[in-house]
């Protein structure tokens, strides 16, 4: 056998190998949107008392994102304009989408961090403590009280 | 990592251009060649792994067994059945990964809808721009196999080839047979360089000022989904749609074509107006020409083109455009969005074909705009379901009003944008004469393409709404 066709079959089988190990290190959640959103919910460690589940439209009138571009989102908003808390989970179709996800999110908080800066100062130590995170293919995004609690109780959801 | 994003503009671009264009080895032509591949390929690795750190493995593994697929087809060219066994070993393979990555799980749906299963969905993410990546891999077997270009012996090039930064994620689909004589001795000039960075910037305002702007319009006018929309908002947001995809997808085609150049490359036309198109074949020659030029050479003639007899072109009509549809994406309704264009096409070849030049131009311009309109529901909604609903809307099929105050309110924001978009996408500014003064033409277009980068950097400072549309294909 000549040499690039070893070459050739190692590449295939290294690639077969890598497939494997993706498929099986698990590095995206099995966990759907719901499921991890049900799971911070349930528990006492994200109160939506006082929040509404919000639809796909409404997601996209927030955030200008279509909720159909991702594998799921689950969102979470008060009525109140005065009730800065919120919770957001979207399970990506794929890594590209977190990055550009997290900008919009980011630029979310910076916009409301201006707004309440020095006029309301609960609703500002909220928004200082946000949670944004994207990990194993879930992006999370939360403004609440217990804001640690929430993003070790997302780690293990996922 | 974005062509639109500060990081790319502002960071990555500047430091890849300043290392590409240090004369390092300013001596021997040649060996500054391959210093330049070789920072090129560098630099495009380091930007897939930017967004895929764990999916670059699969890239550089793809690049490494196509590579020697290469040599071991052209060494055994005196052996025309081990090289086709070879030729189709490959193929088989590259499909495999393509198919294991995009499409598994769309199977694994439909087995569980079917038969009420419950196969567990596998974990995995889709590699951004594999797609486009095993196109090109696949191209260059098949040309080398045919014999049409000689394998590459330089590992360093064939992964600058494969995996080169300006077209990787979103394409053009560059063909081997295109790209193998700009590999070495590609022409520098500042002249180039200067025309790339124009059409750079052009595709960037393509991309930033008109596309975000219609996309977040379009958006805005579905937000609350198609229920109650009267026909004009639905037509409304369809027209936007439509003017957002070309504009997005020929904005980032021209930063692709307008990166390439400064980088010494002239990769192929990607769109020529194709909504200045009279008739839907006339649209697909005008629109994505990379990928319509990719499933011609690699799958329609193949089969036999339209060389066998009537049926069996029709039949291969209906598996080039299932396929194409399919490309775009795992579901049903981008095989829908396909089988439309592949029917429209049938039809204009066969019983349409001696009534078509009979109609004036300017009907069956109209015509094809609103069979791409109406195309790009397909594609634009998230199922058959939502699309079929849209359109009902659209054709006032759900009862519903003609048109409404909304309607009014949502061109009042995007009417002029449309109508500058409408004007850009029928090569009216195209067609403005240039001075022909050369110094006052130069000086003009620094001025214009400088208000329009600065333009752009305003809209990419202030707006976060930029997704790029055919990234996840």
């Amino acid at each position: 056998m000549n040499r690039p066709r070893i070459m050739a079959i190692i590449c295939a089988a290294l690639t077969v190998v890598f497939v494997l190990l993706v498929t099986h290190s698990d590095p995206v959640s099995g966990r759907t949107a719901d499921e991890i959103a049900k799971q911070l919910t349930q528990s006492d460690i994200f109160d939506t008392s006082g929040l509404v589940l919000r639809s796909g439209g409404e997601f996209k009138k927030t955030f200008l994102l279509s909720a159909g571009d991702y594998d799921g989102v689950v969102y979470y908003s008060a009525d109140s304009i005065m009730d800065v808390r919120e919770l957001l989970v979207v399970r990506l179709k794929d890594n590209s989408q977190a990055e550009p996800l997290m900008e919009v999110l980011q630029k979310r908080i910076e916009d409301k961090q201006t707004l309440f800066k020095g006029y309301a100062p609960e609703e500002e130590a909220l928004l200082n403590g946000y949670v944004l995170q994207s990990a194993r293919g879930v992006v999370l995004f939360a403004v609440c009280q217990n804001s640690e609690r929430v993003l070790a109780a997302f780690k293990e959801a996922l | 990592m974005v062509f639109s994003s500060a990081v790319f503009l502002f960071i990555f671009l500047p430091a890849v251009l300043l290392l590409y264009f240090l004369p390092v080895c300013f001596w021997n032509r040649r060996l500054e060649d391959h210093r330049r591949n070789l920072v090129l390929c560098a630099a495009s690795l380091i930007f897939y792994a930017w967004g895929e750190p764990v999916y670059i493995i699969l890239m550089l593994l793809s690049i490494g067994f196509n590579f020697n697929v290469g040599l071991d087809i052209e060494r055994c060219s005196d052996d025309p059945k081990t090289k086709k066994r070879i030729l189709i070993a490959a193929v088989v393979f590259d499909l495999m990964l393509l198919g294991f990555f995009k499409y598994s799980n769309f199977l694994i749906g439909n087995v569980n809808g079917l038969f009420s299963a419950d196969i567990p969905l596998i974990k995995i993410s889709l590699p951004v721009g594999i797609s486009f990546y095993t196109f090109q891999i696949l191209s260059y077997v098949v040309d080398v196999y045919r014999g049409q270009v000689k394998a590459q012996h330089n590992i360093v090039s064939f992964a600058m080839y494969i995996s080169m930064f300006p077209q990787l994620i979103a394409g053009p689909i560059v063909q081997y047979s295109d790209i193998e004589k700009q590999l070495f001795g590609r022409r520098h000039t500042p002249e180039k360089f200067l025309d790339g960075v124009f059409v750079f910037i052009r595709g960037l305002g393509k991309k930033v000022i008109f596309a975000n702007a219609i996309g977040a319009a379009h958006t805005e006018i579905l937000s609350g989904g198609t229920e109650g929309l009267s026909a004009a908002t639905a037509w409304l947001a369809a027209i936007c749609y439509t003017m957002q995809i070309y504009f997005d997808f020929g904005g980032y085609s021209d930063m692709a074509i307008g990166l390439g150049r400064m980088f010494g490359f002239e990769f192929m036309q990607n769109f020529n107006f194709p909504y200045t198109a009279t008739s839907i074949k006339d649209f697909w020659k005008r629109w994505h020409i990379s990928l319509s030029g990719w499933f011609r050479d690699y799958v329609y003639i193949p089969l036999g083109g339209s060389r066998r007899g009537t049926s069996r072109t029709i039949l291969n009509l209906a598996i080039v455009w299932s396929l194409t549809g399919l490309w775009h994406g795992a579901a049903w309704n981008f095989v829908a969005w396909g089988v439309f264009y592949g029917f429209l096409l049938i039809l204009e070849k066969y019983p349409l074909a001696g009534i078509l030049p009979k109609i004036p131009v300017w009907i069956r311009h109209i015509t094809t705009m609103i069979i791409v309109i109406v195309g790009w529901v397909f594609f634009s909604c998230e199922s058959i379901g939502e699309a079929f609903d849209l359109l009902g809307a659209m054709f006032l099929l759900k009862g519903n009003a003609a048109s409404d105050a909304q309607w009014v309110y949502y061109f009042r924001g995007c009417g002029f944008p449309l109508l500058l978009m409408s004007l850009s996408a029928f090569g009216v500014f195209a067609g403005i004469p240039k001075p022909r003064n050369k110094y006052l033409s130069a000086v003009g277009s620094v001025c214009v393409y400088g208000a329009v980068m600065a333009l752009c950097v305003v809209c990419l400072v202030s707006d976060t709404y930029n997704p790029f549309l055919y990234f996840r294909f």
